[in-house]
């Protein structure tokens, strides 16, 4: 394997600095697709899962940076699948696949990305 | 810029940030100054863009490393405005 075609990144967010922003339609817009505030509103309380692929979106742009690859939020959409996983579609980047893993406790969210070339 | 409109973009830093009003210079860096992470700088950057009614691109939301970057970056879309 060579470890330099492999980029990492990881992230944590914690809730406290996400109050607010399930109202804060601009931000949503600018950092979330259609499909991941949809989700994350059939949720009673939907911070924690928006605050989930934050980190997740976080940790791709990290991983995708040691590649010297440029990325912004909203070219990146986390869906879940039906057995659980995730499953993360770069929209403009389709030379690359991300591997990622995220979790939500109490206070805080957290994911790691794994990436590589296509 | 006019002064006016950089008194919106003094206060939404000191707003958003939690600042004094000594702590915001020109020279305040998303890099050095640790309150200022990425859920903070999408606040920031959305709230400048509410205040002037403009919407960056990727590439500036990621220039601006600093309060001044941050000004010549909407100084630049005000002027395509007019």
């Amino acid at each position: 394997m060579d470890l330099e075609t492999i980029g990492l990144g990881i992230d944590l967010i914690e809730y406290e600095s996400f109050e607010g922003i399930q109202d804060d339609v601009r931000f949503l817009k600018k950092v979330f697709t259609t499909e991941e505030v949809s989700y994350c509103r059939t949720k009673n309380d939907p911070l924690p899962y928006l605050a989930a692929r934050f980190a997740t979106k976080e940790a791709v742009i990290k991983a995708l940076g040691q590649l010297d690859e440029d990325i912004f939020y909203s070219q990146i959409e986390i869906l879940k699948r039906e057995n659980g996983s995730i499953k993360v579609i770069l929209k403009e980047h389709p030379h690359f696949v991300v591997k990622v893993s995220l979790s939500h406790g109490k206070r805080s969210a957290i994911a790691t990305a794994l990436a590589t070339r296509a | 810029m006019e002064i006016n409109n950089l008194d919106k973009i003094q206060d939404i830093f000191i707003e958003t940030l939690k600042l004094q009003i000594e702590e915001y210079t020109e020279t305040l860096s998303y890099i050095e100054y640790d309150p200022w992470d990425s859920v903070t700088h999408m606040k920031i950057v959305a709230k400048i863009e509410q205040a002037f009614d403009i919407e960056f691109e990727m590439r500036d939301i990621i220039a601006m490393e600093t309060v001044a970057k941050v000004k010549e970056i909407v100084a630049k879309h005000i002027n395509e405005l007019t």
